[in-house]
């Protein structure tokens, strides 16, 4: 039956232009913003490099004053590259959050965390920005990307194609005739739900082989997304089903269809929106700004001991090598400080992130479509997760070079070219953007999916009684 | 007879189960959406303000500093939210909420904390703007689909045909009875606001008002003409539907797509290459080597007619200092006026699809009205930097000149603390009314042509139907 359903809907396709047009508009968007995204991450890859070629001309600086026996640029007399602050200033490496294979598909997302960071023990991973100068007049509209075609347009197709399925038999009287010729007119309308799920989702999985390709993609990467897919088209038409199996005709389908599409694509992630606005209302930034600014008058005020303990807490290995008289070693510890005091306002912006994160979850399980999107923005290490993972792995890199810094001051010994090559190649180059969980949006959609087939089975069953 | 016909569709709408149901949903998010957005705004106002007082108590109770330290001690601006904020956040999500204004260097917009929940920044805001460009012409669509072709279908415009009623006067009764209910929204979600909202500037709020008045005026003058054009009432609720979703969802996100392709911004790295090489042309107020510096000091020691800087009855210093400020502006303006002449081209060629889109044009409209726009945005970083250029100005020439030589030859600071008490604060003066309709005239010219444009159709098809004598 479904052979037919899915020949008969073929036809249907291609005899109206309508129908054909849509599918024309899903796949000619798709393939447009596969392409913008494509050069949205050449931009990410540019910015990289120029990064690294920032970089090299400051290492080659400096080992052009090593080479010279020089200790720095002539007229700048109190630079000298055998202290080991002036060592970690020259040794400008960066740190550059790499695009996962899929980046592109999300290039449309809010987040606009950094792609490079310029290394050294005053880094603040917190106040880097992204590669883009974004406009704000555009980005407001939420942008229109992979992700927003697959999880807006794919529906609008399956409800194009399938918008009279049941609706159409019923005000026709096709249904008693196939009752006759198969004595299952319910099975004839979910195979041709079926066969519009077929259609929509060779042309979901047509623009992700697109976009996997493109990207040079490894299968495996790319099939998380076909999985997400699948699943997210699956949902829909087993939506198309439940009310093409209870419509009594087109029009009840359209609005029903539509107003479906309206509470979850739109109503329900916008409630979203506004608790998440509401969230950060009060979010001046105040620990990032006016505290953290004052935050260094604060470590003067602070007693030898307590100085050094807290140090010490922090960077275990350094109570090993602190000087005598310690007294000799506090302006090197308060330099430490500044790298505590960051991880501090990263854990406390991690709690006020927590409560956005879990909103987005708690929406992700009302709505299918914001757990699809938020998925696939996850896949593309895309979302705020991906961030504040870099945001860390900086952090981390920062702390290494403060601790290397004071014991380097604290020895007093002069530093040399190998120190720097040393301190080069300890520094951290790439970060890879990690892969997000998905597995908990696939099960939101297969929830929703089977909610919805019970639920359409149980009302149909109750129309017959 | 218009009236009568007015009457009769408001109450077919309140007699019909669906209608109310939709009436009084639209009515419950309109509140809901006030009552919300209101208290976001209230606390939003709270906290800005409770920030700005922290930054200028820590201003204030700073000892010791000289004021070059000061000059890089800075302050904080913390962006305040736009007169008419509460009814349309516009920007406010995606723009950065604090400019740290520093010696030096001009920082750009920082902290946006609904980026933790970047997945939701998609999507619009449920507020009394998104209620009223998005879902009160859907209000309109469902009450509506059928407003004519359900009675045709019934056989009861035949009837009224046969008692004399006209074509024209019967589209317009019920274009006027659609837009009522439209007009019965926005006064709800302005009457609420009277409620929840602090205060109410009249101005903008009834400009406010108009706009969407006119915008749901076309949406309900569509609904008619469509609503006559199709056979079957399925037909038409899947027409408009169908154009809902095309304007109000795809259309503004294909016009932002397409703008930043045609048009696309420059990276951040190249921007700041690019005025970080034009910097560095000027002065360097950090390198006595400089040989502008040396130059400009040599200028300095004619002007008070010495020999040695020694001798100089102000601190060198602090001119130069100013100096260097005085050329970066220069490098400032040339290049973000540049980025800002961009930025205002993308936003043009995005609102070209104004006049396909009339939801569009009216959002852009609500955004200026409600001082959350992009007009709105790029004036308040200029302020920031006005007053940032200020700050610094100040500090520097007392730098300069808040010096005295003492007998031994040497200089001394005379700056006390009431000189860093006696700054004022930041203060955004919102840009007027006039100025901000006056940079959205397409949107306006947009919006006006729709108007006459549906107004005319709804004629054009009353006057087909009389010729051909069937509705």
């Amino acid at each position: 039956m479904i052979r037919v359903a899915l020949g008969l809907e073929l036809r249907n396709l291609l005899r109206s232009p309508l129908r054909l047009l849509v599918l024309l508009l899903v796949l000619g968007a798709g393939s447009f913003v596969i392409a913008q995204g494509q050069q949205d991450v050449k931009r990410w890859q540019e910015a990289i490099a120029a990064g690294q070629a920032a970089q090299e001309e400051s290492l080659a600086e400096a080992r052009g004053y090593f080479a010279e026996g020089k200790k720095g640029p002539a007229d700048r007399s109190w630079v000298d590259l055998t202290q080991p602050h002036w060592q970690d200033y020259y040794a400008a490496t960066r740190f550059a959050r790499l695009p996962a294979p899929l980046a592109g598909i999300a290039f449309a997302s809010a987040e606009s965390g950094a792609v490079t960071v310029r290394l050294n023990r005053f880094a603040d991973p917190l106040l880097a920005e992204g590669n883009r100068i974004e406009n704000p007049a555009l980005a407001v509209t939420g942008g229109l990307d992979l992700v927003a075609v697959l999880a807006l347009l794919l529906p609008l197709l399956i409800m194009a194609l399938g918008v009279e399925i049941g609706g159409y038999e019923r005000a026709a009287g096709v249904l008693p005739l196939v009752r006759m010729q198969s004595g299952h007119d319910r099975s004839w309308i979910w195979a041709r739900c079926v066969a519009v799920g077929v259609i929509a989702a060779s042309a979901g999985l047509l623009l992700t082989a697109m976009a996997t390709l493109l990207a040079g993609a490894s299968p495996v990467s790319a099939l998380p997304l076909a999985l997400l897919v699948l699943a997210y088209v699956v949902f829909w038409t087993a939506l198309l089903g439940a009310v093409a199996v209870l419509a009594r005709n087109p029009s009840q389908g359209a609005v029903a269809l539509g107003a479906a599409w309206i509470l979850l694509c739109v109503l329900i992630p916008s409630l979203g929106s506004e608790r998440s606005a509401a969230l950060a209302a009060d979010d001046f930034a105040l620990d990032l700004t006016v505290q953290a600014r004052d935050a260094g008058a604060a470590t003067a005020q602070l007693k030898e001991d307590e100085l050094y303990e807290a140090l010490f807490a922090r960077f275990p290995a350094l109570a090993k090598q602190a000087p005598e008289p310690r007294s000799s070693g506090v302006r090197a510890a308060a330099g430490g400080m500044g790298i505590i005091s960051l991880e501090k306002r990263m854990r406390s912006r991690e709690k006020r992130g927590e409560a956005h994160r879990k909103l987005v979850t708690t929406m992700s399980l009302a709505s299918p479509t914001l757990s699809f999107s938020h998925a696939l923005e996850g896949l593309a290490g895309r979302g705020p997760d991906a961030a504040r993972a870099f945001r860390f792995a900086v952090a981390d890199a920062v702390a290494g070079r403060v601790e290397r810094t004071i014991a380097g001051t604290w020895s007093g010994a002069p530093l040399d070219v190998e120190d720097f090559e040393a301190l080069v190649a300890a520094s951290p180059t790439s970060f890879e953007t990690p892969s997000t969980a998905w597995g908990a949006s696939l099960a939101t959609l297969v929830a929703w999916t089977l909610a919805l087939l019970g639920g359409a089975t149980f009302w149909a069953r109750r129309l017959d009684q | 007879m218009i009236g009568t016909l007015f009457l009769n569709e408001w109450r077919a709408v309140l007699r019909d189960g669906s209608g109310k149901v939709v009436l009084l949903l639209g009515a419950l998010l309109a509140f809901g959406a006030a009552w919300t957005s209101a208290s976001t705004h209230d606390r939003q106002e709270f906290a800005q303000s409770a920030a700005t007082h922290a930054a200028r108590s820590a201003w204030d109770q700073r000892e010791g500093d000289s004021p070059h330290s000061r000059a890089h001690y800075g302050d904080f601006v913390f962006r305040p939210n736009g007169p008419l904020a509460y009814l349309d956040s516009g920007l406010q999500a995606v723009t950065g909420r604090v400019i740290y204004t520093e010696a030096h260097r001009q920082n750009t917009a920082m902290h946006k904390p609904q980026q933790e929940a970047a997945s939701l920044l998609r999507y619009d805001r449920l507020e009394p703007a998104t209620v009223l460009q998005l879902l009160a012409p859907l209000v309109l669509v469902l009450v509506g689909f059928g407003v004519v072709s359900n009675e045709r279908e019934s056989g009861r415009m035949r009837l009224l045909w046969i008692q004399g009623v006209r074509p024209m006067p019967l589209l317009l009764a019920k274009t006027l009875a659609l837009w009522s209910l439209g007009t019965l929204l926005c006064v709800l979600i302005v009457g609420a606001q009277l409620i929840f909202a602090d205060q109410m500037d009249l101005g903008r709020t009834l400009t406010f008002l108009a706009l969407h008045l006119l915008l749901l005026w076309i949406v309900a003058a569509l609904v008619t003409v469509v609503s006559a054009r199709t056979r079957r009432p399925g037909t038409s609720a899947a027409v408009l539907l169908s154009l809902w979703v095309l304007c109000g969802i795809v259309m503004p996100r294909i016009a932002a797509m397409t703008a930043s392709a045609l048009d696309p911004l420059p990276g951040r790295d190249a921007f700041q290459a690019a005025m970080q090489e034009d910097r560095e042309q000027g002065l360097d107020g950090h390198n006595p080597r400089d040989a502008r510096r040396q130059k400009f000091e040599k200028e300095v020691l004619a002007k008070y007619n010495v020999n040695s800087r020694d001798e100089l009855p102000v601190n060198l210093g602090g001119l130069i200092m100013q100096a260097d400020e005085e050329y970066g502006a220069q490098v400032w303006d040339k290049h973000f006026g540049e980025l800002e002449e961009h930025l205002q081209r993308q936003d043009r060629l995005a609102g070209t699809f104004s006049f396909l889109n009339p939801i569009q044009a009216t959002d852009r409209l609500s955004m200026e009205i409600a001082g959350t726009g992009l007009s709105s945005h790029l004036d308040f970083l200029r302020q920031t930097e006005d007053y940032r250029r200020e700050l610094v100005r100040k500090l520097n020439e007392e730098d300069a000149y808040g010096v005295t030589r003492n007998d031994e030859g040497r200089l001394t600071r005379t700056t006390t603390h009431g000189f860093y008490t006696g700054f004022e604060a930041f203060h955004y003066e919102p840009l007027g009314l006039r100025d901000l309709l006056g940079q959205r005239s397409m949107e306006l010219a947009a919006l006006f042509a729709w108007m006459l444009g549906t107004t005319a159709l709804l004629a054009f098809t009353a006057g087909r139907f009389e010729r051909r004598g069937i509705l």
